[in-house]
């Protein structure tokens, strides 16, 4: 467990100091020691999670949580692609950045969830309540991640949330953005399941949103 | 002891000696309100100086705080060198797609002279019109884009953030280009009549990059453009953190620093240490559904927390209040200014 943390710590300082080329040759050291699952569940995830964790608390800046998760991300696909299917459970997942446009929530979001070894379709940016829900039901998505960086789009998701509710279509909503943080009570306003307010959390979200279906309440 | 009445101006300058004026001055940061009281969608609200001056002068009236406010919405620097924005009903107006997309772009990038630009001359207009009503009575802040964050609308916020990562050279072209610019516009809005210019520098915040790149990049483009501004400047993190980096704000020379809702500002206030005034920071988003009695409670706990010997204004936590607030809530909030904000504040002591 020690060693693990301790692990842990090296590679979150690489990467928090946002130096490549030490956060590499941590990767790969750790590559040689252990298979490619045990490499993802309990190094890569976890500091995503510390590091997003940290910046919620004032800890660090965006720019490191960003660039984290796209290191994570890239180095995953370049090194670990072909077993890092390693999901067997994916659900249908979508993300879109609802009537707004800014990109960078969803694609870190994305990036944490690809490291993760899931697989998200990206429904890109600008996109209308009814056109999220119409592709989202063409697409037959079970999880529909949402993120809004303007108070007025964070707002929409209520319409969201009330054209699903009048076509009866199950999904769960997960939502996040800098409204979100700064007002918490803004999601009983949308009515999604989840508000996610750091990015990497979003993983426990994915996860327990598996087991509630598995177990099947 | 109670203080004659002051006049807006007198009760800010007051403040900012760090002394108790009259009452606790307060900002209220509203932009497209105004167009409500015109009867005007956004769109066409900001389409003209006339309006958004009718707009401050009507709502200053209404709310009765200490300024008037000249900014129509960050996106208008870059529209001002071809870059398209979006309006939309109900929020403010976003800048459309990024202009930078390669390194020669950056090369290409020029400005106008602002008074020679459609929509910058429109907020110079707005300006002057408000100076002539205020003369030395209202203080009129006028608002710039920080150079250093100016390039998220630019290029695109991962784009920018992997630009300081890769390639510091271009990265410098483009701060000493947007650097002039900045200062050539806060210098025009100052000639307008405006009397401080809020440098709104969000992408500076801890929120945003760790202290140690601040000090490399944002905090010396902070203190050249600073420089080169001709009048006093307050410095705004649109709600991101800044408690790490106060001591090198102060050191840029600002007067005042906008502060967020999740930091405690009584603590913020004791660092600035008369180095710089506080304002802030009530939470605009909250707002929206505040009772009378929660923006009361909240007017109170912020001037509690910062108000005590001036160096204080009250405002929201972003620099703008979102389209969604009633009137209503605003009213409550100036009414809670004018019965608890009257200096000296023993109720402080006795609560
Ligand atoms: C930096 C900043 C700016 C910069 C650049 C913003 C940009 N990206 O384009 C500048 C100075 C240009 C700016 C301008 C404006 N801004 Co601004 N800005 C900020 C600030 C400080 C940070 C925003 C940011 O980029 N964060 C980075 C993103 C990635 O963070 P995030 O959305 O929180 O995402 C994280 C998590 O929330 C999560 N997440 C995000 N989405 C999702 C989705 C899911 C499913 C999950 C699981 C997680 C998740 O992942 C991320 C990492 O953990 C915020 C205040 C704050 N404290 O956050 C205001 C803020 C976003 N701005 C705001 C506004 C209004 C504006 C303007 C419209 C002002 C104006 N009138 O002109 C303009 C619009 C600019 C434009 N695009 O044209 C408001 C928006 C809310 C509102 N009131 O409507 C905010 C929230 C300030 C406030 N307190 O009200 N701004």
């Amino acid at each position: 467990m020690d060693q693990i943390f301790q692990k842990q710590q090296k590679l979150k300082e690489a990467l928090l100091s946002l130096n490549r080329l030490q956060a590499e040759s941590i990767s790969k050291r750790l590559t040689k020691e252990r298979d490619s699952l045990s490499l993802v569940e309990e190094i890569f995830i976890p500091v995503l999670e510390d590091i997003g964790q940290g910046w919620e608390e004032g800890k660090y800046g965006l720019s490191q949580v960003y660039w984290s998760a796209r290191f994570c991300e890239e180095w995953i696909a370049q090194n670990l692609l072909d077993e890092s299917g390693t999901v067997t459970d994916n659900p249908r997942m979508a993300i879109a950045v609802l009537e707004d446009f800014h990109s960078l929530g969803k694609t870190i979001v994305c990036s944490i969830i690809r490291s993760a070894g899931f697989t998200i379709e990206d429904f890109g940016i600008g996109i209308s309540a009814s056109a999220l829900v119409e592709k989202t039901m063409e697409e037959n998505i079970e999880i529909l991640l949402i993120s809004t960086l303007m108070l007025p789009s964070a707002l929409s998701i209520s319409e969201v949330y009330e054209q699903f509710q009048q076509k009866n279509y199950p999904v769960k909503l997960v939502v996040g953005g800098a409204p979100f943080r700064i007002d918490p009570d803004l999601v009983k306003e949308v009515r999604a399941d989840y508000i996610v307010k750091s990015a990497a959390d979003v993983i426990k979200v994915i996860r327990s949103i598996i087991q509630i279906k598995h177990s099947g309440t | 002891m109670s203080h004659p009445e002051l006049t807006s101006m007198q009760r800010v300058l007051t403040t900012l000696g760090y002394e108790e004026p009259d009452r606790v001055p307060w900002f209220l940061f509203v932009t497209m309100h105004g167009a409500k009281e015109l009867g005007l969608s956004i769109e066409d609200y900001f389409k003209n100086g006339k309006n958004v001056a009718e707009g401050q002068i009507r709502m200053q009236q209404k709310y009765e705080h200490d300024c008037y406010y000249n900014i129509f919405y960050l996106a208008a620097e870059m529209e001002s060198i071809g870059g398209s924005v979006i309006y939309r009903d109900d929020g403010p107006p976003n800048a459309g797609r990024p202009m930078i997309n390669d390194l020669s772009d950056i090369e290409a990038l020029t400005f106008p002279d602002p008074s020679e630009s459609e929509n910058l001359s429109e907020v110079l207009e707005a300006t002057r019109i408000m100076k002539e009503e205020a003369g030395d009575s209202i203080p009129i802040i006028g608002v710039v884009l920080s150079p250093f964050s100016s390039p998220i609308i630019q290029m695109g916020l991962d784009a920018y953030i992997n630009l300081i990562e890769n390639n510091r050279k271009a990265f410098d072209l483009l701060m000493s280009k947007n650097e002039a610019f900045c200062a050539a516009w806060a210098n025009a809005q100052l000639n307008a009549g405006a009397t401080a210019i809020g440098y709104f520098d969000p992408f500076s915040s801890n929120t945003m990059i760790p202290p140690d790149l601040y000090r490399e990049t944002g905090l010396k483009v902070a203190k050249r453009t600073i420089a080169n501004i001709n009048g006093p400047t307050a410095t705004h993190f649109a709600s991101g953190r800044c408690e790490p980096i106060i001591d090198d704000i102060a050191s840029t020379g600002t007067a005042l620093i906008g502060v967020t809702t999740h930091e405690d500002m009584s603590k913020l206030k004791k660092i600035c240490n008369k180095r710089m005034s506080v304002l802030g920071n009530l939470n605009g988003i909250e707002m929206r559904h505040w009772t009378p009695e929660q923006a009361e409670e909240n007017v109170k706990l912020a001037i509690a927390s910062a108000a005590k010997g001036g160096g204080f204004i009250l405002s929201d936590n972003h620099g703008e209040i979102p389209w969604q607030v009633s009137e209503d809530v605003l009213l409550s909030i100036s009414k809670a200014v004018k019965k608890w904000g009257r200096y000296p504040l023993e109720w402080i002591d006795n609560e």
